[in-house]
């Protein structure tokens, strides 16, 4: 996982980001068990100690438990993750939205778009 | 106990004040960055955490005690500059640490050196420079000490090198050690910073954790730094 | 750990040394090859006189390039770029100038073997050794001394005298490179006073000995007198000498921990 991490905002809050798309995405499946932090922050290249703050982060969101002597998992609450999946999808659209509209297209000509595809 | 500990640390060359009322504590299982421009009084303080030089007021605790032949046992120095015996040959090297560091993993630096593509009969001296420092890392990343001092570990090194280096500092990483990294390239090394140290003219101007500082001024470490310290 | 930087402060000087050493001895086979040659066939008698000049040279260079060596790997290995990893080791500093020192000794002792050695297969004959030792007991009996108390003093003095230099050198080097810039100039500095100030202690030396031994006074202005009757003055000069060379360490030592500033 080849990351690129923005230096301007907390670390720890994009790796939470990315949890969120591998969980909602399905990558991380519901109850599967969660890389270790050590080979996470590996991965991501960046401090273990993030990876860790990251993780609490999710477990206070309910979306990852901790086994204590098994590890991390996902959250076997399908729900949530659906939940979840939806937020995401709209802060993006939210986010799309409001790009598209600087550039002066309004919903219509949008709608009108996406019906061809 | 806390792994570092300066009170009230001065240090004087003659007239000259370089180091000015440090109080600070460095926890366990960290990695702090201490950044500062050239001159800010980085060195200086590195030196007075390896004993190499004497503080002129105050005190520097290592694991609670001055200084000495202990805390070298535990501290595990990477200096700015090539400080090995150019005659020996790497077996050599690897020799003299295992003898005089009990903490020393043989096997592990013979791995690592093995990835970099050197073997353990090459001399040091056919070496370039930009090798000798990537051998001197893996010296000291394979000690398993307390706490790691890297001095520029980056500096005037190639981005490839660059990234080993920080995969290397990241994978030795253990939550009972700290890792004090010095540099004045910050942009490079901010990401795997737990916390940092911010150092001019000799003076703790901040020592925050990283995402903290970066969430409260919606900048990164650099950008913040270069403000700071406009000129 | 004093036995680790001996293994590694001896591994070092050997490296340079040993090499000279072979020389050495190379040479002196050549001058009593040579030797031989030249007494069957007188025309190539040049060659035995170069190998002589070049044993001769090599010979006398033998101590002087023996110290260099040793002061330069003290230099390189605790002051200079090394210091870093030296002074950063797990080991009391004092440990650090010992092993040092002792290398430089043993190493010392060596190279004066090696001279020696050398000279025997240049130069042997039968009985030679018999001739020489004897020569040398009748000159200490001519100067009222037992030769043994003669040959114990002379090592001594040879031993302390090199390692007093030996000390002295460190200890100024030591002085010389906490200063920020021309650190040898200030060394040399340092030497010459350090020198200045044995020169002093020699001279309180004297005086405390005629202080102790009156007599002393009148013996010096005799031109007949014996060696023992100045034993007293030879007593107190043995033991400055020794002095000398544990003071220049301990001030090393102590320096050392307070005054280092590698660069």
């Amino acid at each position: 996982m080849n990351i690129e991490f923005d230096n301007f905002r907390p670390i720890y809050i994009q790796i939470v980001e990315q949890l969120k798309i591998a969980i909602a995405s399905g990558k991380y499946q519901c109850s599967e068990k969660l890389p270790v932090v050590r080979n996470l922050a590996n991965d991501f290249k960046v401090n273990p100690n993030t990876v860790q703050r990251a993780f609490m982060e999710l477990e206070n969101e309910k979306l990852v438990y901790t086994d204590r002597t098994n590890g991390r998992y996902v959250t076997n609450d399908k729900k949530l993750i659906e939940k979840l999946k939806l937020e995401l999808a709209k802060e993006k659209i939210d986010e799309f939205l409001n790009h598209m509209h600087n550039l002066g297209i309004n919903n219509k000509e949008i709608i009108d778009y996406l019906k061809t595809k | 106990m806390e792994l570092v500990k300066c009170n009230g640390l001065y240090k004087d060359y003659g007239f000259k004040k370089v180091l000015k009322d440090i109080n600070i504590t460095i926890p366990k299982g960290r990695i702090v960055g201490l950044l500062g421009s050239n001159g800010s009084g980085k060195t200086t303080l590195i030196k007075l955490m390896n004993d190499l030089i004497t503080p002129t007021k105050g005190e520097v605790l290592i694991n609670g005690k001055k200084p000495g032949v202990n805390s070298k046992k535990i501290i595990s120095y990477l200096p700015e500059r090539t400080y090995l015996n150019m005659d020996m040959k790497v077996s050599e090297i690897l020799e003299y640490f295992s003898d005089f560091y009990s903490d020393f993993d043989t096997q592990k630096a013979i791995k690592l050196l093995k990835k970099l593509n050197i073997s353990t009969t090459d001399r040091l001296k056919t070496m370039s420079k930009g090798t000798k420092e990537k051998v001197q890392l893996v010296l000291v990343m394979s000690r398993k000490a307390d706490l790691y001092i890297l001095d520029e570990p980056i500096g005037g090194v190639d981005p490839a090198a660059r990234d080993y280096i920080l995969d290397t500092i990241l994978t030795n990483f253990n939550k009972d050690a700290s890792i004090i990294i010095s540099t004045h390239l910050i942009s490079d090394i901010e990401r795997i910073l737990d916390d940092v140290i911010f150092i001019s003219n000799g003076e703790i101007v901040l020592y925050e954790e990283a995402d903290k500082l970066r969430k409260k001024e919606k900048k990164s470490i650099d950008a913040i730094f270069r403000e700071m310290f406009k000129c | 750990m004093l036995s680790k930087l001996l293994k590694y402060d001896f591994k070092s000087l050997a490296k340079s040394l040993v090499p000279f050493y072979g020389l050495v001895i190379l040479l002196g086979l050549l001058v009593r090859i040579s030797g031989i040659v030249k007494e069957h066939f007188p025309v190539t008698s040049f060659i035995n006189g170069m190998m002589l000049m070049f044993f001769i040279m090599l010979i006398v260079a033998i101590l002087f390039y023996t110290f260099f060596v040793s002061i330069r790997r003290f230099y390189r290995n605790v002051l200079k770029d090394e210091g870093y990893l030296t002074n950063t080791l797990p080991v009391k500093r004092s440990n650090i100038i010992l092993s040092q020192t002792i290398t430089s000794f043993v190493f010392s002792v060596i190279s004066t073997m090696v001279m020696i050695v050398a000279l025997l297969v240049a130069f042997y004959t039968k009985g030679s050794l018999g001739e020489i030792f004897g020569f040398i007991n009748k000159l200490f009996i001519a100067m009222e001394i037992e030769p043994w108390v003669g040959y114990l003093y002379t090592i001594m003095t040879m031993i302390t005298g090199y390692m007093s230099y030996v000390l002295i050198f460190y200890l100024a080097l030591i002085l010389g490179h906490q200063r920020y810039s021309n650190k040898i100039v200030y060394s040399i500095v340092y030497g010459l006073v350090i020198y200045g100030v044995l020169q002093v202690l020699s001279l309180i030396c004297v005086g405390l000995t005629i202080v102790i031994d009156p007599n002393l006074i009148d013996v010096m202005s005799n031109a007949y007198a014996t060696f023992k009757d100045m034993a007293s003055l030879f007593i107190s000069s043995g033991i400055l000498s020794i002095l000398i060379p544990i003071g220049c360490y301990f001030l090393s030592c102590k320096f050392i921990n307070t005054k280092l500033n590698l660069e």
